[in-house]
């Protein structure tokens, strides 16, 4: 899991889970003892809000709980126009949650990436393939 | 004469509808894909090739979330193209190789 410092995140988490020492850790300390008082007020999977303190919360048990996010598009914000940028990254973000269910969160977020660099170096190609078809067809009128 | 991928991406967008989204598209090419399928980034691009070959049409519309979008939908050269490229491989028998 990844969040900014400051911002909420809701996520639904099974209390069983808080035995989990590395979660505890990584979570806001009053967590716990929060977590504690609703399971015996109510029990079984509740929804909480938690406010990430400092920087990043990062563990394993919250990938496998939380799911997470398609990596920046920073790559194709460089590389491409913003617009295009934007478009494209809508479309990695829509096809994340299959490769996330297919190969888990971190391979979906390496394979995401690996896209991205398709997409910059393809929408490349398509120009030089353009230009290079726009050529062809000058040349074809002038020596027929 | 179209290549095998963008064959199939016609077929994908033919069977998403008109005005369908890249990952639409992509979605389909998974959920029909006898092995692996090809890469998004792949069909992402033969797309954009596609659009600019006017094989497909594109227009822009507006998401769910109220955001700007591409969105497909094959053209009458891109069913030409599709056409032929399907009854030459029937005509080669290769659909019979495949059990259908």
């Amino acid at each position: 899991m990844r969040a900014r410092a400051g911002s909420h995140v809701w996520f639904e988490v099974d209390l069983s889970q808080l035995d989990d020492a590395e979660l505890r850790v990584s979570c806001d300390d009053e967590l716990p003892a929060m977590a504690e008082f609703v399971s015996e007020m109510l029990g079984g999977v509740r929804v909480l809000e938690i406010k990430i303190v400092n920087g990043m919360a990062i563990s394993a048990s919250c990938d496998c709980i939380l799911g997470g996010y398609p990596p920046s598009s920073l790559l194709l914000d460089v590389f491409m126009k913003p617009a295009e940028a934007l478009e494209a990254y809508y479309n990695l973000v829509e096809a994340f949650p299959r490769w996330e269910r297919e190969h888990g969160y971190r391979s979906a977020r390496r394979i995401a990436v690996w896209q991205m660099v398709v997409v910059v170096v393809g929408h490349f190609w398509n120009g030089v393939l353009s230009s290079a078809e726009r050529l062809a067809t000058i040349f074809k009128g002038i020596f027929r | 004469m179209i290549g095998k991928l963008e064959e199939i991406v016609l077929l994908a967008v033919l069977r998403a509808g008109p005005d369908a989204m890249p990952s639409d598209i992509y979605e389909h090419i998974c959920d029909t894909a006898p092995t692996r399928p090809p890469g998004f980034g792949a069909v992402y691009t033969t797309l954009n090739r596609m659009a600019a070959k006017q094989l497909v049409k594109l227009v822009a519309i507006t998401d769910g979330n109220g955001r700007s979008r591409k969105a497909f939908s094959i053209s009458m050269i891109g069913q030409d193209a599709l056409r032929d490229a399907v009854s030459h491989a029937a005509a080669l028998g290769a659909y019979s190789l495949a059990g259908g």
